[in-house]
């Protein structure tokens, strides 16, 4: 009578080992979820703060006096985080609200489904003293090693970053006419894969 | 009772007190977690604006414009910078012609394109000179409009001090500001010579908001009303008048229509 229902010592706890397997399960998976939410948030803030890192130093003071000053600035630029396409576009390239890549998605690329991109040299500014047909004169600058990478849909990735600036841009309007310092767009869209 | 059953008892209220603990601790984690970033986001997000508004003071500021009439920056002989045509502007009378206007505006309207749609801005230029009071050289407002869809809204406006338009910023909800020093000159009365001005030129963004929804921050008037404002009125329309009978964080302004 006295071993009345026991059935060990383990057998016994049966009943309380359900709630603490809960809530170990419980537990972990919240713990995981707050991890991997954590080192998202991490990885999209570092990729923010490369785009502005990128912005800034081909912003410099917001005055590009022409493309030898402009590609000096983009040497500079050491971001291997994140894959970044930056250049000068004319300010009638982007529409307003661009800060909405999905919105501007047809607008600022000329893509459509992500298949066919507008060529560099129609995308930024190209100085007109440079022959047509190559990228010899193009205001861009990118750590792309094969540029056809861009050409893939770039707002395919998982988070694409855009941000765009007012700058000046000396322009020579030939003729003997001198420069005269045009506002342009700085354009710098950021990605990782 | 019996006493082995009456231990199988307390084993499962402690695991049911550990699961309660258990479920807090991950109910906090969860939040936390979903909180978390928030504060380095709008850091970001502001350090995005500054950066955006440095440059579009200037851009607008060093924007070459035509000094021919009729001619465009890319056929005219002469051309200028813009600071140089608003200095030159301000020279003779301390004020600025409606031309100057129209073109600062333009330039700033340029600047700011890739983000008007979703925010709202004030432009001013400011003279800042101990020796005298300031002086309002321009405010610029650009303005969501009342209903959706419709065309975004753009006044010329006047206000009494800067702790006026500091207030009418506070009122349009969270804002970023930046200024860049800027030197005016004005012809002295006395000798005839140019005597430099100090002024600032000041930009603030905040994300669109209708400004009627802001009760007494900013009324329309017509210019020859707008000439008569007295800022320590208190029954003007839509004054809200502080301790002091001032209207404050009161914008009186006169829409531009073309």
């Amino acid at each position: 009578m006295k071993n009345k229902g026991f059935i060990g010592p383990i057998g016994d706890d049966l009943p309380s080992l359900i709630p603490i397997v809960f809530a170990l399960t419980i537990f972990f998976a919240s713990f995981n979820s707050a991890l991997s939410n954590f080192d998202s948030k991490n990885s999209s803030f570092s990729n923010d703060l490369e785009t502005l890192k990128v912005a800034r130093i081909l912003r410099s003071n917001g005055y590009i006096v022409n493309l030898e000053n402009f590609r000096q600035l983009c040497s500079l630029v050491q971001v291997n985080s994140i894959k970044y396409m930056a250049g000068i576009a004319e300010f009638n390239a982007l529409p307003e609200d661009s800060l909405n890549p999905e919105k501007n998605y047809d607008f600022v690329f000329e893509a459509s489904n992500g298949e066919e991109l507008k060529p560099l040299d129609e995308l930024f500014y190209k100085d007109p003293k440079f022959s047509a047909g190559n990228l010899e004169g193009v205001f861009y600058c990118t750590n792309l090693k094969n540029l056809e990478e861009f050409n893939k849909g770039v707002f395919d990735y998982k988070k694409t970053i855009l941000r765009v600036y007012p700058v000046i841009l000396e322009k020579d309007r030939g003729n003997g006419l001198g420069i005269i310092a045009s506002p342009m767009q700085l354009v710098v869209v950021s990605w990782t894969q | 009772m019996d006493s082995m059953s009456a231990k199988g008892q307390a084993a499962v209220t402690d695991a049911l007190f550990l699961l309660l603990v258990v479920g807090i601790l991950s109910a906090s984690l969860t939040v936390f977690s979903i909180q978390y970033g928030s504060t380095i986001q709008k850091y970001i997000s502001s350090q995005y604006i500054i950066d955006f508004e440095t440059s579009a003071l200037k851009t607008m500021l060093y924007s070459t414009v035509s000094r021919d009439s009729g001619k465009t920056v890319y056929d005219a002989k002469q051309v200028d910078y813009l600071l140089a045509v608003v200095k030159e502007d301000y020279l003779d009378d301390a004020d600025l012609n409606s031309t100057t206007k129209d073109i600062l505006r333009s330039a700033l309207k340029i600047s700011m394109k890739p983000l008007s749609s979703s925010f709202d801005y004030l432009f001013l230029i400011e003279t800042t000179d101990l020796s005298r009071e300031n002086d309002f050289v321009l405010i610029y407002l650009y303005s969501s409009p009342s209903l959706p869809g419709e065309a975004h809204l753009e006044y010329y406006c006047t206000a009494k001090d800067s702790l006026n338009i500091q207030r009418f910023l506070e009122s349009v909800g969270s804002f970023v500001p930046v200024a860049s020093g800027i030197k005016l000159s004005k012809v002295n009365e006395r000798n005839k010579n140019a005597d430099s001005v100090s002024a600032i030129a000041e930009l603030a963004l905040w994300v669109g908001t209708d400004l009627n929804s802001i009760r007494g921050k900013s009324v329309v008037f017509t210019e020859n009303e707008l000439s008569t404002i007295r800022f320590d009125d208190a029954s003007n329309i839509g004054c809200n008048a502080d301790f002091t009978g001032s209207c404050a964080g009161w914008l009186a302004c006169k829409r531009i229509t073309n």
